[in-house]
């Protein structure tokens, strides 16, 4: 999130639909820095098993719906004709289904796993705000460059980092479960795909600023 | 089950990257299209327009030539042959009162005579067929020289060369229609018509101290209802894939054309 970072502070005047994006990049800074600190330092500072800061898991399940309901914003605020009733639903229903979730079948504070259901219904959503977003572009009538069509970049990151992620996250603990080195070694997958989230967001703002 | 499960997750990532790059291309595919026809479309329009500029400007040229014959070969002549009729009568069996009369009808059918020719070849292009642009100016601008109180002077470039017709004679109108236009509202007492031709590209200055345009206000009254000279003037230079720019400074005006010259098409 330090890759965008500059870019985002730079640009004083942004266009309505990029401030969600704004917020997240923020956001997502505090709540990745609060999860290494918590990685890194819960044996030096002492924390035990059954502590509640012993595990960083929650802050993916927090990262999770954060991030699906600031880029469900982005692409309503797009203002592009096209499923918006179905767009502004969307984060609606993924919070009943996350309450229904955790109400009944998981534990948000769980020690041991994230979400995998939570996030892989996240990833599934936000696939499909990409595809249509994709769709609206083939079926308008202006011609507008793609890289300069609003949020373009953008879109294309969360494409490459929801399709890369979608079957780790479906499948995560599963995977710790049965092959746990597997888990860690395509736990890379997402970070890479991560990281291109991270330079296509940095690229939209800097394409903004020009 | 642990290697099926693996297999399932690469597979599954594989497919998933595959198809947001197809669809990606797809999407770029399909812009590039729609850009393409958008193009095509445009150029369309403009030749469409270009056309339809063409055929209303020819039209007018075609107009004016009728109407100059007219004045020429059918008012001219009766003019004239009234004024032969008028020269029969024999002012000596005349009062004093009728030669009086006689003699001021015969000025004024005089008068009459020289208008009508000078309209005549004012909208007959005859000068500027036989004799080319630059000729076709001077002999505008001595013209005018001699009707008003203006001192016009030209400075042209003779290595101009009629390549085509057509253009010069909408390059004379342009000039025709500009010369009025200072002459009816700038009030200038000096005018400079001048030209240079280089690379192919024709570059004609109408300079004069008077009160002109400014680019915004061409702009701005091209587009109104009385600005119909401007607007005619916009469509030739439309026409000649010219540019016109009106500037001022402090010694006066200048208005700028600058026309590429293409080949001869017809003569």
């Amino acid at each position: 999130m330090l890759i965008p970072l500059p870019f985002i502070i730079k640009n004083k005047s942004l266009p309505k639909y990029l401030k969600p994006i704004k917020a997240y990049v923020l956001i997502a800074l505090i709540i990745n820095l609060g999860t290494t600190v918590i990685w890194k330092y819960k044996e030096p500072w002492g924390f035990k098993e059954g502590d509640f800061l012993w595990s960083n898991n929650f802050l993916y399940n927090i990262h999770s719906v954060i991030r699906l309901l600031l880029f469900s914003y982005f692409f309503i605020l797009l203002e592009q004709r096209f499923m918006h009733r179905v767009k502004k639903a969307l984060p609606f229903l993924f919070l009943l289904l996350a309450a229904v979730n955790f109400i009944f079948f998981e534990n948000f504070f769980d020690r041991w796993m994230f979400s995998n259901r939570l996030l892989a219904m996240e990833a599934a959503i936000l696939l499909f705000y990409c595809l249509q977003y994709y769709i609206y572009l083939t079926i308008e009538d202006r011609s507008t460059a793609l890289v300069k069509q609003p949020g373009f970049w953008i879109v294309t990151g969360l494409s490459f980092f929801v399709a890369a992620s979608f079957f780790i996250f479906l499948f995560y603990s599963y995977l710790t479960a049965e092959d746990l080195k597997f888990a860690v070694d395509i736990w890379d997958v997402h970070n890479i795909a991560y990281v291109l989230l991270c330079i296509c967001i940095a690229i939209n703002f800097k394409k903004q600023n020009d | 089950m642990t290697k099926d499960l693996t297999f399932l997750v690469i597979m599954g990532i594989a497919v998933m990257l595959l198809m947001i790059v197809s669809i990606l291309l797809a999407v770029i595919f399909n812009q590039r299209k729609k850009s393409q026809h958008r193009t095509a479309m445009e150029k369309l329009r403009e030749q469409q327009q270009n056309q339809l500029i063409e055929a209303a400007v020819r039209s007018e040229e075609t107009e004016r030539h009728r109407i100059a014959e007219t004045l020429h070969d059918e008012v001219g002549a009766i003019l004239s042959s009234a004024k032969l009729h008028l020269l029969g009568i024999k002012s000596e069996v005349l009062d004093e009162k009728d030669k009086k009369l006689h003699e001021k009808g015969r000025e004024l059918l005089n008068e009459v005579i020289q208008k009508v020719r000078g309209i005549s070849h004012n909208l007959h292009s005859n000068i500027l067929k036989e004799f080319g642009l630059n000729e076709a100016i001077r002999h505008f601008v001595k013209k005018l020289t001699q009707e008003t109180i203006i001192n016009a002077t030209t400075n042209l470039d003779d290595n101009y060369k009629t390549s085509n017709a057509d253009d010069d004679i909408s390059l004379y109108r342009i000039v025709q229609e500009l010369i009025n236009n200072i002459l009816k509202y700038a009030h200038a007492s000096e005018m400079l018509i001048s030209s240079s031709f280089q690379n192919q590209v024709l570059d004609l200055v109408i300079f004069h101290n008077g009160d002109g345009l400014t680019q915004e206000q061409f702009e701005e009254l091209r587009y109104q209802k009385e600005g119909l000279g401007l607007k005619n003037i916009q469509n030739r230079i439309i026409l000649l894939k010219g540019t016109i720019l009106f500037t001022s400074g402090t010694e006066g005006y200048r208005i700028n054309i600058h026309v590429p010259v293409k080949t001869a098409q017809h003569e």
